[in-house]
């Protein structure tokens, strides 16, 4: 299903975890747990579960490291969706400044150590373990990635 | 997350159990500073007991051969008993060309 067609049902998902907590990072192991709780609500196999979590980790720490510049912590959403039988969504939202994902230079994941540098994993890894995945910026309604799932067979 | 260290002969082993996420990565990050700083440029880190390792772990392990393959002459740091679900991320983002992993500390001590 793509992209276009999936954003077009939002009234359809169904909301499984929503929590809403200050982007500090001690925090980010709280959100794993709670999309951990969603996922085994939903039967979501092991190896599906642990590039979920991949994702959800460095999703949440973008948010604490880049939204908010001031000394005090903005807030930061993450809500877990069904979709179908098929799709497991996820939306981190924050209301903090935005960044430009196509500026984050891309890994050379096939280069030498000489020639590799330090940035850019964590957005790589998300693309390559979601199947779909969705910057969206809005200064008044806040910054949001979605992340899709489609879900594999359980283990 | 734990994080133990052992001196062997030509080389450290850091054991890390539980989890390498975003909260914790640092802490690794720190040790492994800590050791290259202090002179220890072999090292070991044995992830048996580790289920899960992010971005920011990965990026720990990174940085820390990065410094010690600078060194003169060069050290290395070594993966032992990694779990296939997080050999999966390291192939993803091409470490298993960076790394040399072995299946027990025998070998990755013996590695040196």
């Amino acid at each position: 299903m793509d992209e276009q067609h999936l954003l077009s049902v939002q009234d359809a998902w169904h909301l499984v975890e929503q929590m809403n907590v200050k982007a500090v990072l001690p925090n980010v192991p709280l959100v794993i747990a709670c999309v951990t709780r969603a996922a085994e609500v939903l039967g979501i196999c092991d190896h599906d579960l642990y590039q979920i979590q991949l994702a959800v980790d460095e999703a949440c720490a973008n948010v604490v490291d880049h939204a908010y510049l001031g000394p005090e912590p903005g807030e930061m959403e993450v809500s877990c969706y069904r979709y179908d039988q098929d799709y497991f969504i996820i939306r981190v939202r924050d209301w903090g400044q935005g960044f430009d994902p196509a500026k984050v230079a891309q890994p050379l994941v096939d280069a030498p150590l000489e020639e590799r540098s330090l940035g850019g994993l964590g957005l790589f890894l998300v693309q390559a373990v979601m199947d779909r995945v969705r910057f969206s910026f809005d200064p008044d309604r806040g910054n949001e990635l979605l992340m899709v799932k489609r879900l594999g067979i359980a283990d | 997350m734990e994080i133990k260290t052992e001196a062997m002969k030509r080389c450290e082993v850091v054991t890390v159990s539980g989890r390498i996420d975003s909260a914790t990565a640092p802490e690794l990050e720190k040790v492994l500073l800590g050791l290259i700083q202090s002179g220890q440029k072999n090292i070991v880190v044995n992830l048996r007991d580790t289920e899960f390792i992010s971005s920011a772990g990965l990026k720990a392990l990174l940085s820390a051969l990065m410094k010690v393959r600078k060194m003169m002459p060069p050290g290395d740091v070594v993966i032992s008993a990694i779990r296939p679900e997080l050999r999966e991320s390291f192939d993803l983002v091409g470490f298993d060309r960076l790394f040399s992993f072995h299946e027990d500390n025998v070998h990755a001590v013996g590695s040196f």
